[in-house]
Formats: structure tokens, sequence, C-alpha cells
């Protein structure tokens, strides 16, 4: 009859074997074994096994296994690189293939049709005219009044005539010398005529293009009578 | 000693070491001499386990190559959470598991592993410690040692599959538990309980094997005993 602690006891010689068992429970097995034969044969059959299981050779592999394991990975790179290239080709026989006869064809026909409408173009269509907005040769362009940097004041003089004056605008429109052609020259009224030509910008005299200095004549028409 | 194994092992089981590291970069690539490297290493552990494994060890060659062209194809999905070593085996055990599977459906039932064992509560007086010691190194001894190994391979190869799987990885490869559940992919509560049913299922089977055999040779030397009084 196998007593209670005998099962219990039993129930660990598996760990036991292995040392997996804390020192407490190292030491009740222990003890026990000492005191119970039947637990001590199972046991002693236990760690026999367990040695006899441990001086098992290894199952010897035949001679030839590893060269046939090397021979067999051979076999898998080639077919592994084998199989890229396949795809590769299987894809290209099946689908490029079959339409290259037609794609060229069609490449061709295309290079030949534009070819030929290009040419029919060339000959058929008028050279193109000079263009109306061409800048003519040998053209010139007169200056004229653009704005003034403030709004224009009426000039005060003792006369009721217009004031005629020949203003020199250099090449950025910009007045730098004046004369007066016809009206009053006196001081006072000239100082007028300065500070409206010096706040005054004008669209510079063009010659091929190129802004040039020039002359630009110009009539004070609005003036104010003292008195 | 044991301990260090233990700790050795459990390093092992958290993760791969740096040589494994570059060997497996090596793999990965596809680089032959890797490979060639991989099977002078691994062939005859693996191959071991899986002929002590299989119900037939004949297919062992065979499955031994099915798990290296496994590994070929499927190197490039290690991630190196375990050892490689333990991942070889998984495939290998994993392969052989496979093959009995096939064996047991086209050859033979295998024991299954509800089929109650052998049980050591059955009143025999009988120990097997004595028949499994070693006792010494005279030619007799090489030969009976030779005998016991015999007995135990045959008492392992009927050992259900978890329970032997288990008793091989722990006491023929020396796996700590923690391998063993992550070659299994079992929890460690597992491990331990099938080791201890496959430890007392072996012993029960050795206990049979030599109950019989003690019974056959007693029975022969009865008939030699009773031949020879009717020859007189």
């Amino acid at each position: 009859m196998i007593s209670r602690d005998c099962i219990r006891i039993r129930a660990c010689f598996s760990d036991y074997l292995d040392g997996a068992v804390s020192g407490q429970q190292m030491q009740e097995i222990a003890s026990h074994l000492g005191a119970c034969d039947g637990c001590e044969r199972d046991f002693q059959d236990l760690r026999a096994m367990q040695q006899s299981l441990a001086r098992l050779k290894p199952a010897k592999a035949p001679a030839d296994l590893g060269m046939k394991l090397r021979l067999a990975i051979s076999h898998e790179q080639a077919a592994r690189r084998s199989s890229w290239i396949d795809k590769v080709s299987i894809k290209w026989e099946n689908a490029v293939r079959p339409m290259l006869l037609q794609v060229s064809a069609g490449f061709a026909g295309s290079v030949v049709l534009v070819g030929s409408i290009m040419l029919l173009l060339g000959m058929v269509a008028a050279p193109e005219p000079v263009m109306a907005n061409d800048e003519p040769l040998g053209a010139m362009t007169s200056p004229h009044y653009l704005y003034s940097a403030t709004s224009p004041q009426a000039i005060v003089t003792g006369r009721d005539s217009a004031i005629v004056v020949e203003a020199y605008v250099n090449a950025n429109g910009r007045v730098y010398d004046y004369n007066i052609v016809s009206g009053p020259e006196d001081p006072a009224v000239q100082t007028q005529i300065v500070n409206q030509l010096l706040l005054s910008v004008f669209e510079p005299a063009r010659v091929f293009g190129s802004p040039v200095r020039s002359r630009v004549v110009i009539t004070f028409s609005g003036i104010s009578v003292r008195g | 000693m044991q301990a260090g194994i233990a700790v050795g092992n459990l390093a092992s089981a958290i993760g791969i070491t740096t040589e494994d590291a570059a060997l497996v970069a090596d793999l990965k690539v596809g680089s032959e001499d890797a490979f060639a490297i991989l099977i002078a290493q691994y062939h005859q552990p693996l191959y071991s386990l899986i002929a002590r494994s299989l119900n037939d060890p004949v297919d062992a060659a065979d499955i031994t190559q099915e798990v290296f062209i496994k590994v070929f194809r499927s190197i490039r999905g290690f991630n190196g959470e375990s050892s490689l070593r333990t991942w070889l085996y998984r495939i290998a055990l994993h392969e052989a598991s496979n093959q009995r599977r096939w064996w047991s459906r086209h050859k033979k039932q295998e024991i299954t592993i509800d089929s109650p064992c052998e049980s050591e509560e059955d009143g025999s007086t009988f120990s097997i410690a004595s028949t499994l010691a070693d006792s010494g190194d005279s030619p007799y001894d090489y030969a009976a040692q030779a005998e016991v190994r015999e007995r135990v391979e045959m008492a392992l190869r009927q050992l259900p599959e978890a329970f032997r799987n288990v008793v091989i990885l722990r006491e023929i490869e020396g796996f700590a538990y923690e391998e063993i559940a992550e070659i299994l992919n079992i929890n460690l509560g597992t491990v331990k309980s099938r080791l201890t049913r496959g430890r007392s299922a072996l012993r029960a089977l050795l206990l049979a094997a030599r109950t019989e055999e003690v019974n056959g040779s007693a029975s022969s030397s009865v008939m030699r005993t009773s031949k020879g009084a009717v020859t007189q």
C-alpha cells in the first residue's frame, strides 16, 4: 500500500532528477528516500534509466549524408536561380514576344506617317511672313510726357500769354536743361518752370529701341494772371 | 558545472549568439560556404534526433535532407528571436512529426498519448536499476551494455510522440526546459508534466520488457528441464 506521502514524493521525482526543486523540497525528498524502500527503488530505477538514456550514442548518420545534403542545397540554389531566369523568359515569351512584331510595325508606321505629314507641311506651307511687331530698321521715337511727381500747378505770371519751353530730356526721361522759347523771362516765372520740369518724367526718345537724349517742346497754356 | 551549462543553454534559448548571427547573415544571402558550415555542424545531431523521433529510422536521412532544404527556403524568415540551434531542432521535429503522421496512417497505428501506460503500481518487485546499470568494461559487459542500449532504444520508440520528444530533448540532447518549450511551442508547465509522464511511461515500458525477458528465459529453462526429464 502506497501512502499519500509516497505519491506526493514520487510526483516530484522528475524535477528532483533535474535538480529543479527547492532546497527544502530536496531535503524532504532525500529524507523520505532514506526511510522508504519502495520510493528509493523507484527513484533508483528512474536514475538508472536517465543514465542509460544519457549513455545512448547518437544515431550514426550515413557517411555520405553530408555530401548529399550539400548537393541538395546546390540543386536548390540552381533551381532558385534558374526559376528567376525562367520567370523572366516565360514573361518575355508569353507577353512581349507575340506583340513584338505588331509593336515594331506600329512604331515604324507611326514614324513614316508623321514624317510624311511633316514633309508635306514643309513643302506646301507658305514661308512665314515678317512679323508685324518687328522693330523696323532705323526706327526712332520721340520723347513724350508721362507724369509729374506732384500735381501740376498753374504758373502765375503778369501776362496772359502761352509759355513755350524747349526741354532737354536725358536717357532716363528726366529734364536736364531747358530754354524758354517764348513767354515772360522774369526769375519768378523761370523758377516755376524749373520746378515743373524737374518734377516731370518723360518717356525718353529711342533709337533702335535704346533710350537716348532728346529735346521736347512744351507749351504751358494754363496761365494764372495776377491782379 | 551543471548550473553553468544550464545558464549557457538558457542564454542560447533567449536569443541568437554573435557567431550564429554572422552565420545566419551569410545563409540569408545564399552563401554556399555558410550552408556547408551549417551542414557540417548540424547534420549529425539532427539526423540522430530525427532517427530517434521516427518510427522507422530508415527514413531519417531523407527527412534530414528535407529539413535542410526547408532551412534553405525559409532562412530569410529567421528573425533571431530564438537561437539557430533551437530553430533547426524545431524544424527537424516538425518534419519528423509529419513523417510519423504519414507512417501511422499508412503503416501502423501509434500508441495514443492518452493510452494508459503500464503503471508502476503493478505490484512488481522487479527493479530495472540492476539491469540498466553499467557493470564494467569486459567484453561480456560491453555486449550487455549494447543489449541494454538496444532495449532502451526500443522502449523509447514505443513511447507516445509527445512524451518521446520531450524525453529525447531533455535526456539525450540536454536541452533546458525553456529551450524545449520553445522548440515544441508549448509552455514550461507542459514540458515538466510531459517529462514526468514520459519518464514514468519509459520506466514502465522497460520494466515490462525486462519482465517479459525474464519470463521468457524462465519458461525456456522449464522447457529444457522437462525435455531433459523426458529424455531420461
